[in-house]
């Protein structure tokens, strides 16, 4: 009898399709593969003030899941449910109440001081209860060390963005979403400073859009094409000369997986996060300041020499030849306990 | 991280379901809250401005707009018209007109009311702004500025030193990235200096190449031309034989006398000596074939020389005779050397041409001649690749008639496929259609001591040309490459005794 195993996913409730959507999704073909019989459990999440936090807290707490073998929970709150056999691959918790909090409250009321208190105390007790907790990066176990006290296993996986391949070297590429955390502002003040006459390709939507039309308003060389379909996306890394990815602490940054699935090298911020440990500063990219002018001279840099960045992508392409999806559920497959059931 | 996110780890925090449940009836209170809220409704509002009794010090305190209205409402108790309102509100948001100015002059349109606090607030005014408050207040100011200004200073400085640090930072990072392109462009120039390396070292070994391959077509077609030329040559050969063959035949036609139709005994005869000569052209053919070219048997044949010349020379005179002599490269050998020597063959073809070139030849059988010569008559006989191809009894008989017309101290040599070589015996000896048996060098030996000769000597002879030949430590590897690749014919050397 195959193992019936639950991955409890979060239904955002602003229905945005993003990388969480994607990485449920893999991960369930990926655990179909090592021979469990998972399937998404979609709960809704609403984060969009405390009294809903403490209703999705609950209605995941609350959750039935005994018909399951197993659960695997990702994303704040979906730890909290309850079951025997659980098994925590980490995604995030409620960041506004980590490593954002300084930059959401400037000036906290008591009351939302003491909302993060018990928050802070619901997941550590959370995260306490599962057999084994792996994160999707470092950065995401070094805030569980920093803030909850707990350990946690790193382990990376590799984008669901089909059809990566390789082109040209034209443009500097910037995807994702716009907004502040991700900070595209960077490029742009940086194209500014710039002589080269090379192009920056900004793809994606996001609430700030409207902001870095205005700041880039004026320079030709700055293209906007908004949202794009996956081969689209897929297309436009594989004609890139370096990608740019400048968020602040990122968890993890699929962006810096698929440039380097398209053989193509990432310039990235020493704080950024995840992204600047896994990109190798002149080897596979460039780790530069939080700085336009750092990420200035960087991109001119590249833009002379395309074939200092196809080596550097190179380099970043051969670095991930171990982050694979089979990896990431034969792992999570053994930590559940079924390794020698489903080896007969 | 600030004090604030540490972790409070008593027992009572740790509980996950005590801290749910405490949510849980949260959430709880909060909704009860919410209904309890939502069953009463508040009433309407009503127009605070319009129902309020002004003082003057109020007045000053409110924003533009409702100023414009309430110094209407105040002074005289109705609204103001639109164009009323606007104006009033852009004087004192553009023109910046002062609201002490404008009560003074409601206070004075005609009809006004009295506002509680006017004139204090009138007199207020006045002060404030007189010289010396004025000049105060300036004073004041410059003592704070004076004050503030060491810690302005520092200020500033730290942030002028703030932005040359950055500033240095940031040309740092240009000159490293410089320096990076330098280092690049000098990788660039060693791959180039590699590149040309290669591209030098490719060419020579093409250059190389190219020769190798000329010379081997070369070679190739000059050995083509060469085989070319030696299957032009056989078979001009196998024409010209072709040709004499039918010569000889109607020429025995012509010389026999004219058979009448009822002369069936000469026709038959006729027949007869005919179908004896029928493969003639064809036996000789297949030797020219399988037996090697002229030059190579002449040069195999050179072995035995050295011993029929010491033969001729010991026995004093006495002719050499070679049994079946075929083209007759031997008896060649042998005339180049001044030996005399005179061959018998039963091809009238291969007759034919040894005569042609000169050699002494008779188309016949070889022992019917030899039993005809008178005894003590030969120096030597010769039979290369004859022996094989007789019948017992007549083998027997060639050696007793052999021992008869040599001179004492006269050779017999016989020449034979050696079968102890097992690729000869099953195999290339039957190349000939016309042998019989295979004859074993003890069995050659045995006859020839049997029938009276002595100093039997066996010589191997033609080892294969096996180029994977190596000296085998394992005996029996030894012995089958010795079976499979040794001598392949062999002669047997025997003496009449003196």
């Amino acid at each position: 009898m195959t193992p019936r195993v639950a991955i409890v996913a979060s239904l955002s409730s602003n229905g945005e399709q993003g990388g969480a959507e994607r990485f449920f999704v893999g991960l369930r073909d990926a655990l179909l593969g090592a021979g469990l019989n998972a399937e998404i459990l979609e709960v809704y999440n609403n984060e969009s003030n405390f009294d809903q936090i403490r209703k999705s807290y609950l209605r995941f707490y609350d959750l039935d899941l005994a018909r399951f073998d197993g659960i695997i929970s990702a994303k704040a709150p979906s730890f909290v449910a309850r079951h025997s056999n659980h098994v925590c691959y980490l995604m995030h918790t409620i960041r506004v109440f980590y490593d954002m909090f300084e930059s959401a409250f400037p000036h906290p009321t008591r009351e939302v001081l003491e909302q993060r208190h018990l928050i802070h105390a619901l997941d550590t007790a959370a995260l306490s209860r599962p057999k084994r907790v792996f994160t999707i990066g470092e950065e995401v176990a070094q805030r569980l060390q920093n803030y909850n006290g707990l350990q946690a296993s790193v382990m990376r996986h590799p984008t669901s963005l089909q059809g990566l391949h390789k082109g040209a070297f034209n443009y500097f590429f910037l995807p994702g979403r716009l907004h502040r955390w991700k900070r595209p502002h960077l490029a742009i003040e940086a194209m500014r400073l710039m002589k080269a006459p090379v192009e920056l390709v900004i793809s994606g939507t996001g609430e700030d859009e409207e902001t870095y039309r205005r700041l880039a308003a004026g320079d030709e060389r700055i293209r906007f094409v908004g949202y794009v379909a996956d081969e689209a996306l897929a297309d436009l890394y594989a004609g890139a000369l370096a990608v740019i990815f400048t968020p602040q602490n990122e968890d993890l940054g699929l962006v810096t997986l698929e440039a380097f699935g398209s053989g193509k090298p990432v310039i990235t911020c020493d704080d950024s996060g995840e992204p600047a440990r896994i990109v190798k500063d002149g080897r596979s990219g460039f780790i530069c300041h939080a700085d336009p002018a750092h990420l200035a001279a960087a991109m001119e840099h590249l833009a002379h020499a395309p074939d200092r960045a196809r080596q550097m992508g190179q380099a970043g392409e051969d670095s991930l030849v171990d982050v694979t999806w089979s990896k990431v559920a034969g792992n999570l497959r053994d930590a559940l306990g079924f390794r020698e059931l489903t080896a007969r | 991280m600030d004090t604030d996110g540490t972790i409070n780890t008593s027992a009572a925090e740790r509980d996950l379901d005590g801290l749910m449940e405490q949510m849980r009836a949260e959430v709880a209170e909060r909704r009860q809250a919410a209904e309890a809220n939502a069953s009463s409704e508040p009433p309407n509002e009503p127009d605070k401005l319009a129902v309020r009794r002004w003082t003057a010090h109020a007045l000053l305190m409110l924003p533009a707009p409702e100023f414009a209205r309430a110094v209407y409402l105040a002074f005289l108790g109705r609204e103001p018209s639109p164009d009323e309102f606007v104006r009033l509100r852009d004087r004192l948001l553009i023109e910046h007109v002062g609201r002490m100015r404008i009560l003074r002059e409601f206070r004075a349109s005609p009809g006004a009311r009295t506002v509680e606090g006017f004139w204090l607030e009138s007199v207020k005014d006045r002060l404030y702004w007189s010289p010396p408050a004025k000049f105060g207040r300036a004073f004041i100011r410059v003592i704070v500025n004076i004050y503030h200004s060491p810690r302005w200073t520092r200020e500033f400085i730290a942030r002028v030193e703030l932005l040359e640090r950055r500033s240095a930072e940031a040309a740092a990072a240009v000159r490293a990235l410089q320096s990076g392109r330098a280092t690049d462009r000098q990788n660039m120039l060693k791959q180039g200096k590699q590149l040309q390396d290669q591209l030098v070292s490719t060419k020579q070994g093409w250059d190389a190449a190219l020769a190798n391959r000329a010379g081997a077509l070369e070679n190739r077609i000059s050995r083509e031309i060469h085989e070319v030329s030696t299957r032009l040559t056989g078979v001009r050969t196998d024409h010209w034989r072709a040709i004499r063959d039918q010569n000889l035949r109607v020429e025995a036609l012509l010389a026999t006398d004219r058979p009448t139709v009822l002369d069936v005994d000469g026709t038959q005869s006729l027949h007869d000596r005919e179908k004896s000569h029928l493969l003639d052209a064809l036996y000789l053919s297949f030797e020219d074939r399988y037996r090697g070219t002229r030059e190579d048997i002449k040069e195999r044949q050179r072995v035995y020389l050295g011993r029929i010349s010491d033969c001729v020379a010991a026995t004093g005179h006495g002719a050499v005779i070679d049994i079946g002599c075929g083209r007759g490269e031997w008896l060649e050998l042998l005339g180049e050397t001044g030996i005399s020597a005179n061959g018998y063959d039963l091809n009238r073809i291969a007759a034919e041409e040894c005569r042609e070139r000169g050699l002494d030849v008779t188309l016949g059988d070889a022992i019917e001649a030899l039993s005809k010569l008178p005894d003590e008559s030969c120096a030597a006989i010769t039979g290369f690749h004859i022996i094989e191809h007789l019948p017992f009894e007549i083998l027997v008989k060639l050696l007793d008639q052999s021992l008869r017309v040599l001179r004492p101290g006269g050779l017999l040599v016989l020449e034979t496929p050696n079968p102890s070589n097992l690729v000869v015996a099953a195999e290339t000896f039957y190349f000939d259609p016309t042998h019989r048996n295979p004859l074993p060098s003890e069995l050659t030996s045995y006859l020839l001591k049997s029938r009276g000769f002595s100093d039997i000597e066996i010589l191997p002879l033609h080892p294969c040309n096996w180029p994977q030949r190596q000296d085998y430590t394992d005996p029996m590897l030894s012995y089958l490459q010795d079976k499979l690749f040794g001598p392949q014919d062999y002669a047997a050397i025997a003496r009449k005794s003196p």
